[in-house]
């Protein structure tokens, strides 16, 4: 279940478990397997599975997608962390349920049934099930260097690979921030952290409030004195191989996407069976 | 103008993406550390977000910051944390909407334009968030009542965010940080 | 190559001239030293010779600048840098990539250079620095000697006839260091002009042709490298010292005194640590700090901070024993009792002036004294005398944030002293200080030790070592089981 309501920080984002998030170059032996395919050919399963579960509304249709992508993410083989994803995504989905049912007994006018919440469950299961390839096995480098490969214009590759390169920076600069408060004293527990929420967001928030101005400072001199400009020609030196096998998964994913739409057409597009 | 619209400066571009890289983490982090749906962390990832974009857009004066932020967060969300494509006909609005919001005044030197500029960022992106939720869940409307308090307290961290982002600018001033 | 006539600049914003009427040249094949206290100009000087001022910060530019014989007022920045490279002190800094081949990639694929060309490049900037080894590996993951390596090699890849480093061996170790002066020996040789600005004076001995010496924008001294043994000029100009004994191997050992219940210090038994699937750092260790001020020396990787964090509780050792002044206490009570200063005064500084982050200091040490016990009956210091101790008082009402390096070194260690620790660690607190600094920290050092402080002080400067330590904590700690005869003595003393 995944609620889309802020500026692209939605929760399925926030429960990753089982990587080490924003890690640096080299790959993981645990890896392999899913590196095997270029960051450009899972992008394009993953930008694709975003989009198309809305415009499938059948129960058959989302079950195909469902099926498609579930295998997708099996073929990580990180089982633990699949498991611990779906756990979360059903502890969610079972707080929209009790939710949805309470509404039903203050509104009756909307009545509750477990068949219609299925197509909204199914579709936040496929977009976990493609996040998850992407999520859990790109490293930073590999999409520094896939960003190069897209060929985007300057404006939008600068800052683009300026954000990822500094993610990690940032991450370990709140966690040393923290550190320092311990030491200094500060009690970073739950309870202080909701009597003096805005005090608490003050200590850790603005030294990398002023951590980014002085980054930004200091990385534009280091822009100039490199001299990157706009017009300039890039060439990148190494380039993303594109394999067969990053054709067929895109062709997989389009199979997927047009047998689902087949099933819609062929057993109409009702929510569930049941309804029809 | 249309010209100058697409020439950036390196120091602007960096500006924009150590922003960029500095929201999501911070958004990231309070999320994480009091779970996604709670709603102390919903205002909290909110405000953090709107004081970074109020402090971003007193930085870079220029129009097309907002447009141009909010293009590399989606391209970078997707990337690299699988955010959903369906977030970009709400935040590219809200971008535009802003745009639009901030043009008559763009050359004042103040912060209320900047403040302005992130206010109906914030409005237009939940509102579209809201429309986006409904496409999503249409086969159960109930749940959409479900949406609406977490968008309104998510809203309500924004609109904090506006007055931290002003008392920040101010300090950063104080700080000799950022000039008018 | 880089000339610099009746040069006067102005910041925008700013009233004074950051530096006044600079004249001197660096030629090809020569290195030119510029040293002086902190906030005299020597930055300015460098922005000057690579364009940056004005290009960059704009302001107002009096005289010339020329770099190979070209005005740097009517070139673009991109043309200037293709003629100086520029090395900052935090070279990560200057990164745009997070692995170190695709930094060193980096600016050629911006310049256009086609893919073998600067494969090529890499591959030689790689050869010629000793990075082969760590191409596939991120900046992160290298030390900073490393990372300066990375630096280097991506500037002197672009193929400039003139170098600028700022303060370079700021946060290296003396063996780096003493890598690097061979290194610009070799470039110097090569006919490359070099210009070196820093606080450390020692290590450019037989290396620098010429020294400059700022003061209050000025050059007020310029000549050979003997010209700084000159006492009176170092202290007026506060300068480091132009020569430097290495006392690492000299220092007496720490921690080989015998458990006594009157003891005053930290003691630690039995430590054993290790990060999660790597090897053990500390197996079995025994460590003593005693009153007074105590070097901890080590390689890279040795585990220097890894032991800071355990002394002070932020790391949870595997297994080990914590006795402070002769009795146990839990690893949870350290924090209260130990204080550390980590390396990023950045990080640690938060409220809105420098006051205030002292009283919030001093008030978030009574609560920890409160919650820990009472540590030790000496007078807790005041916020007016900690900004008095470390020359802060003219800058109660600045922010914290607007201060210099210096000044919010300054800082955080007077917000560590607030504690009134028992144990205090330092973690490199005089990197990019210049001499006046360094002897105001190594006062204020010493006065907490003659308190009965027991400090820690993780360090490359050796003149620090020199001036305050009095005995030294060796990494890699000894296994008890190699010091198995002192142990049993020990625990029959304690029976």
């Amino acid at each position: 279940m995944k609620i889309v309501s802020e500026q692209g920080h939605e929760a399925s984002s926030c429960v990753l478990p089982g990587r080490k998030m924003f890690s640096g170059v080299n790959p993981r032996p645990d890896e392999e397997h899913s590196r095997s395919f270029d960051v450009r050919s899972r992008m394009f399963v993953t930008l694709f599975s975003s989009f198309f579960p809305i415009a499938v509304s059948s129960f058959e249709g989302q079950a195909v997608l469902f099926d498609a992508s579930f295998l997708y993410v099996l073929s990580l083989r990180r089982y633990r962390a699949v498991a611990i994803s779906y756990a979360a995504m059903l502890g969610m989905m079972t707080l929209a349920a009790l939710f949805t049912w309470g509404i039903s007994r203050l509104v009756p006018a909307m009545p509750f049934s477990f068949r219609s919440l299925t197509v909204p469950y199914l579709r936040g299961a496929v977009m976990l099930n493609v996040i998850l390839p992407l999520a859990l096995t790109c490293r930073i480098q590999e999409l520094l260097t896939a960003l190069k490969g897209l060929h985007l214009p300057f404006c939008i590759y600068i800052p683009g690979a300026v954000m990822i390169r500094f993610i990690p920076t940032f991450m370990h600069d709140i966690r040393q921030v923290s550190e320092t408060l311990r030491i200094r004293g500060y009690d970073l527990g739950f309870g202080e952290m909701f009597r003096h929420p805005l005090m608490m967001l003050r200590l850790l928030f603005t030294p990398l409030l002023f951590r980014s101005l002085r980054t930004s400072e200091e990385l534009a001199v280091a822009a100039e004195l490199k001299g990157l400009e706009a017009g300039g020609r890039f060439v990148p030196f190494r380039s993303p191989v594109w394999r067969g096998r990053d054709t067929m998964l895109v062709l997989l994913a389009l199979a997927a996407a047009l047998l689902a739409l087949y099933c819609q057409a062929r057993w109409g597009a009702s929510a569930v069976p049941a309804m029809r | 103008m249309i010209r100058d619209l697409f020439r950036w400066s390196a120091q602007d571009l960096v500006v924009i993406g150590v922003f960029a890289a500095a929201s999501k983490v911070a958004t990231l982090l309070v999320a994480l550390a009091g779970g996604g749906m709670n709603p102390i962390s919903l205002i909290g990832k909110n405000l953090v977000f709107t004081t970074l974009l109020v402090v971003m857009l007193c930085k870079v004066r220029r129009p097309g910051t907002i447009t141009l932020f909010t293009t590399i967060s989606i391209i970078v969300s997707m990337l690299l944390l699988g955010a959903s494509i369906t977030l970009i006909p709400a935040m590219m609005a809200g971008a535009l909407a802003a745009e639009a919001a901030m043009w008559p005044c763009r050359d004042s030197e103040g912060v209320w334009n900047c403040v302005l500029g992130a206010a109906v960022y914030d409005i237009v992106t939940k509102l579209g968030s809201l429309a986006v939720s409904w496409l999503l869940m249409r086969e159960n409307p109930a749940m959409m009542l479900m949406v609406v308090p977490f968008v309104a307290a998510g809203y309500l961290g924004s609109l904090g965010g506006l007055f931290s982002g002003v008392r920040a600018v101010r300090e950063l001033r104080h700080a000799g940080i950022i000039r008018q | 190559m880089i000339c610099f006539e009746n040069v006067t600049y102005t910041y925008p914003f700013s009233a004074t001239p950051a530096v006044r009427d600079i004249s001197f040249r660096v030629r090809p094949g020569e290195l030119v030293l510029v040293t002086g206290r902190s906030g005299c100009g020597k930055s300015t000087l460098m922005r000057l010779a690579d364009g940056l001022c004005p290009g960059y910060f704009r302001g107002e530019l009096k005289g010339r600048v020329l770099v190979d014989g070209k005005d740097t007022a009517t070139l673009p920045l991109r043309d200037i840098s293709r003629q100086v490279g520029t090395l900052f002190q935090d070279p990560e800094q200057q990164f745009f990539a997070l692995g170190v081949e695709d930094e060193l990639a980096f600016v050629h694929e911006w310049r256009g250079q086609p893919a073998n060309v600067t494969r090529e490049r890499v591959r030689h900037a790689a050869e010629s620095f000793g990075l082969s080894g760590v191409l596939g590996h991120s900046v992160h993951e290298l030390s900073e000697g490393q990372k300066q390596k990375v630096g280097l090699a991506s500037v002197l890849s672009q193929q400039p006839r003139a170098l600028v480093l700022d303060e370079p061996t700021a946060n290296l170790d003396p063996e780096s260091t003493a890598e690097l002066a061979r290194r610009l020996r070799t470039l110097k040789e090569s006919g490359m002009a070099v210009l070196v600005v820093d606080h450390r004076l020692y290590w450019l001995e037989g290396v620098a042709d010429r020294v400059l010496v700022m003061k209050n924008g000025e050059i007020c001294a310029m000549g050979g490298f003997l010209m700084l043994e000159d006492e009176g000029l170092r202290r007026g100009c506060g300068l480091r010292s132009c020569r430097v004994e290495d006392v690492r191997r000299t220092l007496p050992e720490s921690g080989t005194v015998a458990f006594r219940h009157e003891e005053r210090g930290l003691r630690v038994e039995n430590l054993c640590f290790s990060y999660k699937g790597k090897e053990r750092i500390f197996d079995h260790a025994d460590v003593f700090l005693g009153p007074g001020v105590t070097a901890l020396i080590g390689d890279n990787g040795a585990g220097k901070t890894t032991l800071a964090r355990l002394l002070t509780g932020l790391n949870r050792a595997e297994s080990g024993r914590f006795f402070m002044n002769g009795r146990e206490i839990p690893d949870k009570a350290l924090l209260g009792r130990v204080a550390v200063v980590l390396q990023n005064a950045d990080h640690q500084l938060h409220m809105k002036t420098v006051r205030q982050e002292l009283e919030i200091s001093l008030q978030l040490a009574g609560r920890l004294k409160r919650r820990d016990g009472p540590a030790k009956s000496c007078v807790p210091f005041t916020s007016g005398e900690l900004m008095a101790l470390f020359g802060l008082s003219s800058l109660a009402d600045r922010h914290p944030q607007s201060l210099s390096g210096g000044e919010k070194q300054r800082l955080v260690i007077a917000c560590a002293f607030a504690k009134n620790p028992d144990v205090l660690i330092l973690d490199e607190p005089t990197s990019g200080l210049d001499g006046g600094n360094m002897l105001l920290m190594a006062e204020a050092v010493n006065m907490l030790a003659v308190r009965g402080a027991c400090v820690l002080v993780i360090t490359h400067d050796l003149e620090l070592m020199k001036i305050s330590c009095s005995r030294a904590l060796r990494l890699p700690l000894r296994r008890q089981a190699d010091c198995a005869e002192g142990k049993q003595s020990i625990k029959g003393e304690r029976v």
